[in-house]
């Protein structure tokens, strides 16, 4: 009998010995990536065993559950609107705009059939069910010129296309490349077409920009550039050039600019005579709907009232960060030790240094403006009219306001200000009311090294829509608090300096300080009457404002390693941009920075364990499960119970892999989390989270809406989407800073100010985690440039850290609640950000009173990002699916290290404290129990393995019987 | 004997029991909870709301079109599927809060009186074309135009770490022409639509059409060392008119990742791709050769923009691209490319060479960088053009001017700053020293000790004496 032949189980008994161990090999490897295939199959991990209750555990429930469609068309709604008061009217000559409707236009560049929806990387959108600008022109009444748009479309101008770099990881390889088509491949049937559709020349100007990779500002490879990547191609100055010269024969009406780039253009051309340009919109990234919001603008049906949320340039060189943003290398890295040069996992040799302080986009160019007019001493040549094109919060309407009636009435901790704003046009439309300070800038300052802005952002509002001729009393409440300072040098703390403090309403942080002037008694274009002294300090105040209002903590220095002049590691000492030397401190160029031994010592970030730390319970079984600790407090005496029932691998696994979710816990009953990417929309998730929400405007446009009513619409969204998506957290929104036009991730942030930023996401954080679903504001903190990101060395000054940077979290954290933060892969100073103790815990846990968590960026790649010195600083939790390659050992071989051990415990403690008050919680109530579960594929590795180990026992005793039966 | 086969068939009993708790073993498992709150009942002697409905233009079911005022239980939501609304023309988008037309979530509990107008919107009427694209079930929107299609997609990359959304572009007449001259024969690419997404450093992503109906996205990128074109996801397509000649014996699964048509043929006549702009920019390629096996290994270079690729060279004038196989779980190297280089007359190794500032040679193969140190390789010095001075722009770190020996210089720029090593050339020029005046070919200042030059927007000082005793 065949059955029984020697040949047959030797091939059996080898075969399945080899697939047994091959699939051994394969299990291990598959459980080593059990969080990647996790998400990727989107596998339940845990059941929930329920226990005998009623309770009804729908905590966070979908208010749109079941009515999808109706959802669908809101989001649609909002998206239109707030493009539609997001978009700022830059220039309107002569009233070009609006366009009537009915009216033959013919759109312009490539861009005009690919424009730019957001923005690449993570944070990119799905605009798959984005109208082009064809159809939404054409929808609201245009007639769009067809033979023109095929030309660029399918014709031969749509051989040339956009190109970006290619993103790996942490860096995005290649250039932004604009590579617009040029006018000689213009057909003269094409030509011949304009004529028809005359009567406005619309041309779309796109640039790009996404995580990993900075615009180019000296190496832009498009010709006619000089490098710059925000600067027009010669292909561009071509094209419009010839529209000027179509429109001086009478062939186009008008020629109108749609700004199509979350990163502020060079705006030379835009009054150039070469162009005679008539109109122009920036729209920035419109998101899915918002090109319908451009083309209502256009004709009329909106009436535009963003403003911006950056200063525009004539030139964006011009910029006192330009010269200190890029790419940075330490003169002797090599000699002293500091060699990697990988993008992808580190960078010890690159940095950046914010020479230009606290005196970012409006508070250098407004301030230096002021000096010149008081003609201060030192301040050199300046000419603000030939820098600045428009100046922050400046936008233009279809109709025009006045104000009346501004007063301000002082109560103990605010400044209650109130102005009316009045429609004196003919156009219905809404308009943003902008409330600045002044304070003072003293010899205690000149001598301390502490800079005062001319004018900084306090406040603002926006009225409801006001037909022609009515008006409407808006009331701005300015906390008090907003007229300390940081000193760094003298008192270590904040002040209230000596000298007067000033308020004012002003169309933009321009007009604002021409108020401030005329009330001071200069000559100037503002109006005295729209500005008020509010306060005169007459000593300077060391105390008032050197504990936090929040928490009582005193207040001190924590970022004096991140200042070059107060720490040992840079040989050099830099002179920060002042105002007591303008023509003196100005960066004129790159600083060249040489490192010591100490930097490059400090730069290992070795770990230092605590000492006298006792060894933490583990395993207890105290019956406790986290749902009981809903509302709890964070100090509440149970969480030592619950947290004494997890193993150390518990806690461990918990912590280290992170990526895109937490893991379920069974000892505790936690269920596993989902977190997606989200500042444009909850994008789609290979999480297992459905499918991808509204893709909104960039935050840029958000930002210009000026309006908190618009943020919390968008939070309330989000937050439902979320729920929808079956994702618990949401990393994002972005609140980083726009240092200056050229970082790549412009779009995911609101603004050049960190005051404006702040405000305007903490309505959005609020109504987000209304839905208990919270948020991870990213990159906390100091990544401004996405060049060498990942271990860039940022050095700053600790006055410039804490009033241009910080306050976008301060305030998400103060105003939002926000539960949750995202660190940055550079590092703060000499020091990766996510292990800085400074940042983390003294500043936003001990000042702002931070009780959430706050995740790394991705982690598994890079070799920094040490998950025992973030957890000693006080970072909870790696979004990673395995341990980065860092220089610190590795957590689980930590187990017992009592010091370890405890902070291990409190970021543990940290994420589920977030976790419990969260959505993540639907459906359990404190009686159930949560176990988990083999997932399916485990279970079919486990049962494969079984079945070929049983072939391959049985292969190899049938083969040993056959060998014996042959005998 | 016997009962030898009585063991061996009881083992063989049990091997088939082992195997048959497979399928047993793997459906006791997936039993996930989806826990339900409370249920609650109607009662007529808690409070209840009213609720005015507005149909805002529109008519309820039962044709009335005016408000009706219906009264809600606390805690509980409205039963709209009682109040459908009609509107020829329009499309009814829920319901606004009348007083400041805030929507009102559909699922929301009535917690005071409230008066809600509807929401409406003009209905869009969906085109249909010949040509479907259905991906996952679902039917993609296309737009249609003189014969040319196009459609949006975001397809997911890497395992969905990020995504790659495109519009892609179908010109129907060369899709359907191309299925014409098709014969039927099995496995053909009948179709290549590019998109509007490319990457500066020739990343694409594109949609092949097969003639089994099926359609997949692609994002092509460098892995490894390699260009790889990676599947994204897959779909049916369908024209008017055409049925595809083979049929795919299994219907197509989405992928992710894999190339599911791996290796079918393109019969068709590829028409050349469009130029690369003005920028006129290719790809050097090295010329392709096959190391003897005999040979020996005479020097290793590194990659300087990743640690898993090295250069080989070995003795009979062939060096290879070798990929690390240890962070691939494997250990050695893996040959990515075998190519041809001589080193007698100073190195050449088919690609433009850069010499660093310390001395070593770099070159760019699928843009990784790898530096070679000439004097362990043994290169011969070459008798051509040599560098004899250079000096950075005055008003750029990145960019800087190099003088060569045959009256050439080359504007350069520095490539590290995008995370690459050695310079790009963008401009070459002539120059020529007589009676110590320098001529750059482009105009200058000469500023005594210096002579000044701006080209591309980067000035240049070129100190001349240390020119002239550098050609010395």
């Amino acid at each position: 009998m065949k059955l029984f032949s020697k040949k047959l189980w030797t091939a059996c008994s080898s075969v399945f010995t080899s697939a047994f161990a091959v699939m051994i090999a394969g299990t291990i490897v598959a459980n080593f990536f059990y969080t990647s295939l996790n998400a990727f199959f989107a596998c339940d991990t845990y059941k929930v065993v329920k226990g005998d209750t009623n309770e009804n555990t729908n905590r966070y429930p979908d208010e749109w559950a079941g009515y999808n469609d109706w959802f669908e068309a809101y989001e649609r709604e909002l998206c239109e609107k707030t493009e539609g008061e997001g978009a700022v009217l830059l220039k309107n000559e002569n009233n070009a705009l609006p366009l009537a409707k009915g009216n033959n236009v013919s759109l312009f560049s490539h861009s005009s059939v690919d424009i730019v929806y957001s923005g690449t990387g993570s944070g990119s959108v799905d605009a798959a069910s984005a109208p082009n600008l064809k159809k939404a022109f054409t929808d609201r009444g245009l007639n769009v010129n067809e033979k023109l748009w095929t030309f660029y479309n399918t014709g031969e101008g749509s051989k040339y296309k956009r190109k970006v770099p290619s993103l790996d990881t942490c860096s995005a390889k290649g250039s932004y490349e604009v590579n617009e088509t040029p006018w000689s491949v213009y057909t003269d049937e094409v030509k011949a077409s304009f004529r028809k559709f005359g009567d406005a020349a619309i041309f779309v100007l796109s640039r790009s920009g996404g995580e990993g990779g900075d615009l180019a500002r000296t190496n832009a490879v498009d010709e006619g550039m000089n490098g710059d990547y925000l600067a027009l191609s010669a292909q561009e100055k071509e094209v419009l050039a010839q529209l000027k010269k179509y429109k001086d024969d009478g062939v186009f009406g008008k020629i109108v600019v749609l700004l199509n780039s979350s990163n502020a253009v060079n705006c030379n051309f835009l009054d150039d005579e070469k162009y005679g340009i008539d109109a122009c919109l920036w729209v920035g990234g419109p998101g899915a709907y918002g090109t319908n919001a451009i083309a209502d603008i256009l004709v009329g049906n909106v009436n535009p009232s963003g403003r911006l949320a950056d200063t525009y340039l004539y030139n964006n060189l011009e910029n006192p960060s330009l010269v200190n943003f890029g790419d940075c290398t330490y003169t002797n890295a090599a000699a002293v030790g500091l060699t990697d040069t990988n993008d992808t996992n580190e960078t010890n040799v690159n940095y950046v240094v914010y020479q230009e302080g606290i005196y970012v986009g409006y508070k250098y160019y407004e301030t230096r403006y002021e000096d010149v007019v008081m003609q201060t001493e030192n301040v050199g040549s300046f000419d603000y009219a030939s820098q600045v094109y428009r100046p922050f919060g400046y936008g233009g309407s279809y109709t025009t306001f006045a104000y009346s009636d501004f007063t301000v009435k002082e109560t103990s901790d605010s400044f209650e200000v109130s102005v009316t704003v009045t429609n004196t046009g003919s156009k219905a439309g809404k308009h943003a009311v902008e409330i600045y300070m002044q304070k003072p800038y003293s010899e205690y300052d000149k001598e301390f090294g502490v800079e005062k802005a001319a004018v900084e952002l306090v406040g603002f509002d926006k009225t409801q829509l006001l037909s022609a001729g009515k008006s409407e009393k808006v009331n701005v409440s300015v906390p008090k608090e907003f007229m300390k300072s940081y000193d760094a040098n003298e008192a270590k703390t904040y002040i209230l300096d000596q000298g007067d403090y000033y308020l004012t309403v002003g169309t933009d942080s321009h007009n604002a300080i021409d108020n401030i002037l005329e009330a001071k008694g200069f000559d100037t274009d503002g109006n005295a009457k729209m500005a008020k002294k509010v306060a005169t300090v007459n000593k300077v105040d060391t105390k008032i404002y050197s504990e936090s209002l929040v928490t009582g903590e005193p207040i001190t220095n924590h970022f004096d390693e991140a200042d070059i002049n107060k720490y040992d590691g840079i040989s050099e000492q830099v002179t920060y941009l002042s105002r007591s030397d303008w023509e003196g401190t100005y960066p004129k160029s790159t600083i060249q920075l040489t490192a010591t031994n100490q930097l490059a010592k400090d730069v290992l970030d070795e770990y230092v364990p605590g000492v006298g730390y006792e060894k933490p319970v583990y395993g207890a079984s105290n019956g406790l499960t986290l749902a009981m600790m809903m509302g709890k407090d964070y100090d509440d005496p149970a969480w030592d119970d619950l947290l004494d029932q997890m193993t150390f691998e518990e806690q461990e696994q918990l912590v280290v892999y992170g990526f895109h979710n937490t893991r379920a816990v069974a000892s505790i009953g936690k269920p596993s989390t989902m977190e997606e990417n989200g500042p444009q929309g909850v994008t789609k998730s290979f999480m297992g989270a459905g499918s991808a929400g509204m893709a909104y405007p960039a935050e840029t446009v958000m930002a210009s809406t000026w309006s908190k009513e618009i943020m919390t619409e968008i939070g309330d969204c989000l937050g439902i989407q979320a729920l929808k998506s079956n994702v618990n957290g949401i990393y994002g929104p972005g609140a980083n800073i726009h240092r200056n036009a050229y970082c790549g991730r412009n779009y995911e942030y609101f603004s050049e100010d960190a005051v404006f930023s702040g405000l305007m996401m903490a309505p959005e954080i609020r109504a987000i985690q209304a839905h208990g679903v919270y948020v991870q504001m990213k990159h906390f903190a100091l990544n401004d440039q996405e060049t060498h990101r990942g271990g860039l060395m940022t050095w700053a000054n600790e006055q410039a850290i804490r009033e241009a940077y910080l306050p976008a979290f301060e305030i998400g954290v103060r105003e939002g609640g926000a539960k949750g933060a995202m660190t940055v892969m550079n590092r703060i100073g000499a020091i990766w950000g996510g292990a800085h103790y400074g940042l983390h815990t003294q500043v936003a846990r001990g000042e702002w009173g931070f009780d959430g968590y706050t995740i790394t960026d991705y982690s598994s790649s890079s070799n920094f990002t040490s998950v025992i010195n973030g957890l000693s600083a006080g970072v909870s939790l790696w979004d990673g699916y395995t341990y980065g390659e860092t220089n610190t050992p590795k957590l689980k071989d930590l187990s017992d290290d009592n010091y370890a051990c405890q902070v291990l415990r409190e970021g543990v403690k940290r994420i589920l404290y977030v976790q419990v008050n969260s959505s993540a919680m639907n459906g359990i109530s404190a009686t159930d129990r949560i176990v988990p579960i083999l997932t399916w594929w485990q279970s079919a590795l486990i049962a494969v393995d079984v079945v070929l180990g049983v072939l391959a026992a049985g292969s190899w005793v049938m083969f040993v019987l056959s060998q014996k039966k042959e005998k | 004997m016997k009962n030898k086969k009585r063991a061996m068939l009881g083992v063989l009993a049990l091997m088939l029991g082992g195997t048959m708790s497979l399928g047993a073993f793997a459906s006791c498992q997936g039993e996930g909870g989806s826990p339900t709150g409370g249920t609650k009942e109607e009662d007529p002697n808690a409070p209840h709301y009213s609720v005015t409905l507005d149909p805002n233009g529109g008519a309820f079911a039962d044709g009335s079109t005016e408000a009706k005022t219906i009264s809600v239980q606390e805690g509980f939501s409205i039963d709209w599927s009682k109040y459908g609304l009609v509107w020829e023309g329009n499309d009814h988008l829920g319901w606004m809060y009348a007083e400041n037309e805030k929507p009102f979530p559909g699922a929301r509990y009535v917690t005071e009186d409230t008066t809600l107008k509807a929401r409406w919107s003009a209905t869009e009427e969906k085109a249909t074309y010949d040509l479907t694209l259905t991906i996952a079930g679902e039917e993609l929107t296309l737009s249609y135009e003189a014969g040319v299609y196009q459609f949006y997609y975001t397809g997911e990359i890497y395992g969905g770490y990020t995504k790659r959304g495109a519009l892609y572009t179908v010109y129907e007449e060369e899709l359907m022409a191309n299925a014409k001259k098709d014969d039927g024969s099995a496995q053909r690419i009948l179709y290549r639509a590019e998109s509007n997404y490319v990457e500066a450093t020739g990343g694409e992503v594109y949609a092949l059409f097969y003639n089994d109906g099926a359609f997949e996205l692609f994002y092509k990128y460098m892995f490894q060392g390699k260009w790889t074109d990676y599947s994204m996801l897959m779909g049916y397509w369908t024209n008017k008119g055409y049925t595809p000649p083979y049929q795919a014996p299994e219907a197509p699964q989405a992928s992710q990742g894999i190339c599911m048509h791996e290796g079918w043929e393109v019969f068709y006549t590829v028409e050349e791709k469009p130029s690369e702009g003005e920028t006129g920019e290719t790809e050097e390629k090295p010329v392709e050769a096959t190391t003897a096996e005999d040979a020996k290994e005479i020097y290793t270079g590194t990659c300087s923009n990743t640690d898993t690729m090295r250069v080989v060279f070995f003795d009979d004038n062939t060096y290879q691209i070798q990929y690390d196989l240890s962070g691939q779980g494997a250990s050695g190297y893996y040959a990515v490319g075998t190519y041809a280089y001589t080193k007698d007359n100073g190195l050449d190794v088919g690609v433009t060479l850069t010499e660093n500032e310390d001395g070593t040679l770099s070159f760019t193969v699928d843009q990784n960088t790898y530096l070679v140190d000439p004097v362990a390789l043994g290169v011969q010095p070459k008798a051509e053009a040599r560098e004899i001075y250079t000096v950075g722009a005055t008003n750029s770190k990145t960019m800087r001017v190099v003088f060569f020996d045959d009256n050439t210089y080359q504007i350069q720029y520095d490539l590290s700053g995008q995370g690459s090593s050695g310079y790009y050339t963008t401009e070459t020029h002539k120059w020529s020293l007589v009676d110590g005046k320098l001529d750059v070919e482009v105009e200058s200042v000469d500023k005594g000790d210096t002579v000044e030059f701006t080209t591309g927007g980067n000035t240049y000082a070129v100190t001349v004496a240390d020119l002239a005793a550098a050609l010395n």
